[in-house]
């Protein structure tokens, strides 16, 4: 949709997901920073264009809000239901693998705080029924537990777009304060809300928002 | 998945094409493999259907590296309306496999990249959509994998559920009909489970009369291996004995649907890739030595093996 608009647009797996090489059980978040800067690169080479826009989707925010601090030539972040911190992100995983075994009829063998502690050691987690990391490694944990979001934004001043897609339809206590904390530091920020609740690595039936898509082009025809 | 590409696999993955492929619900997003040219060739193509095509654990994504690196081309996509391809998203449902997506892939293959001869992998709906494609390519494939697909018309528990007796009415009805069913042998009381899909029934048709080889796996424990239960009573014991050298079945203990381990999920992967191998004409020798008999039997101990520890 963004490039119907006349937008370029790049999207990338980064090492070890989906298409692209690479070993998950050796992959830190710095690394992922790392392949964004790769894909930017490849981004500004291909379309000649000297600014970029980084959509940042869940995890991904937290790669996003990285990426941009080592680019110079960044001209708008868009954040689609961003996660805000490291951990909160692994409590989620976690908490839908229990829930799925639950569901399944099966007795988890392990609470969300004894499967961090084996993440805290040496052991790789399996996640029941995860489809698309079945596995949480030791070595990306440890590595992305402490990231903090808004943190990572203190000297983002530039527009932004927060994207929320959950149930409820005023923004949850994290987004308010980033969109608060990012408007007080200059930065102009657009909300959207989109009342949906997706399963994010869901696959049946694929969750496609038009409206999300469609606010996100406005957003990006505005920063012309 | 704990991966690390070999050389050869990692050659691979550089020498990949993104291809877009018309098919009849739009353009589908894929990503062909050419066969390592040091390998020799097998003079096919496996072609692998995915909702996202790197799902599920990047299984596909390995597997067409290695085995493209072993001198099979390979082509995974994405399904119309899932993952980066076009179209409508439709729920996959035994109802509306997406035969006609692996029909437009394997034309598309065979005009723009001399492809004629087809392996067809898959698990479960993709197992079913492959299936699918022999009603209209039957003469191209040369193998298929069909891996905890379904078989009969519904889900055996929601016809159980419907077909339950919740009320006095429901009991005289059921009464009733199992009088009926005295009668008829094939009466819906004397049914344990639904009907065996028609569609099914003509695509396994379409199988039987064709040349290819296909793997059935089920896993003993897996909800769909009672219908694979009823299709082996209904269609499989009627298969002439031509038919019964091309088509094995694998009855795995536990679950294979879902595996519960990642360690089960790649024994999978790796049986699923190893028998496509034996297809390669230079593995001849190799589908000599390991008979359908032997694995059966290596099988029977391994489930005796996870009974005794359940």
């Amino acid at each position: 949709m963004a490039a119907a608009h006349g937008h370029d647009a790049v999207l990338f797996h980064p090492r070890s997901h989906g298409d692209s090489t690479g070993n998950f059980a050796e992959v830190t978040f710095d690394d992922l920073v790392e392949d964004a800067g790769a894909a930017a690169r490849h981004a500004r080479e291909a379309s000649g264009a000297a600014q970029l826009v980084w959509v940042g989707v869940g995890f991904g925010a937290l790669v996003a809000a990285a990426a941009l601090r080592r680019d110079q030539g960044t001209r708008g972040l868009a954040l689609w239901e961003p996660v805000h911190r490291g951990i909160d992100y692994f409590h989620a995983q976690l908490r839908r693998a229990l829930f799925r075994e639950v569901s399944c009829g099966r007795r988890p063998a392990a609470t969300v705080d004894q499967m961090l502690a084996q993440l805290e050691g040496d052991g790789p987690l399996y996640l029941y029924g995860e489809r698309v990391h079945p596995v949480l490694f030791p070595t990306f944990y440890r590595s992305a537990r402490a990231l903090e979001l808004a943190a990572m934004l203190e000297g983002w001043r530039r527009p932004a777009l927060l994207a929320q897609v959950q149930r409820r339809s005023h923004l949850s206590p994290d987004n308010a304060a980033l969109a608060t904390a990012l408007a007080e530091r200059g930065a102009k920020v657009t909300v959207a809300t989109v009342a949906d609740e997706p399963a994010w690595n869901g696959m049946d039936p694929p969750w496609v928002s038009d409206a999300l898509s469609e606010r996100t082009v406005e957003w990006l025809d505005g920063l012309d | 998945m704990d991966w690390t590409e070999t050389p050869a696999e990692l050659a691979r993955a550089r020498a990949e094409q993104p291809m877009l492929v018309p098919a009849a619900d739009g353009l589908l997003r894929a990503i062909f493999t050419p066969p390592a040219p040091e390998a020799p060739l097998a003079g096919m193509c496996v072609v692998m259907p995915g909702r996202m095509r790197w799902m599920p654990v990047r299984g596909q994504v390995r597997a067409a590296r290695t085995l493209a690196a072993r001198g099979f081309a390979c082509l995974r996509f994405d399904y119309h309306g899932y993952g980066e391809s076009e179209g409508a998203p439709v729920r996959t449902d035994r109802d509306s496999p997406c035969g006609g997506d692996i029909v437009g892939a394997i034309r598309y293959l065979r005009h723009t990249r001399g492809q004629h001869t087809f392996v067809l992998w898959g698990r479960c709906f993709d197992s079913l959509s492959a299936l699918a494609a022999f009603a209209d390519e039957a003469d191209a494939i040369a193998g298929l994998l069909y891996i905890a697909a379904p078989i009969l018309e519904t889900h055996v528990e929601d016809w159980r559920a419907r077909n339950a007796p919740a009320s006095a009415n429901g009991l005289i009805r059921r009464g009733w009909t199992a009088l009926r069913g005295l009668r008829a042998s094939a009466g819906e009381a004397r049914r344990a489970t639904p009907a065996v899909a028609p569609d099914f029934a003509r695509y396994f048709a379409a199988l039987v009369r064709s040349r290819a080889r296909a793997l059935f796996i089920y896993g003993e424990q897996d909800p769909l291996y009672e219908e694979f239960r009823a299709a082996e009573r209904l269609l499989f014991a009627n298969l002439g004995e031509e038919a019964r050298g091309r088509i094995e079945v694998e009855i795995w203990p536990g679950c294979i649907h879902h595996p519960e381990t990642v360690a089960r999920e790649c024994e999978l992967l790796d049986r699923m890739q190893s028998w496509v191998e034996t297809l390669h004409p230079h593995s001849a020798r190799r589908r000599d030595s390991e008979s359908c008999a032997e694995r059966q039997s290596a099988l029977a101990g391994a489930r005796a093996t996870h009974r005794a520890r359940a």
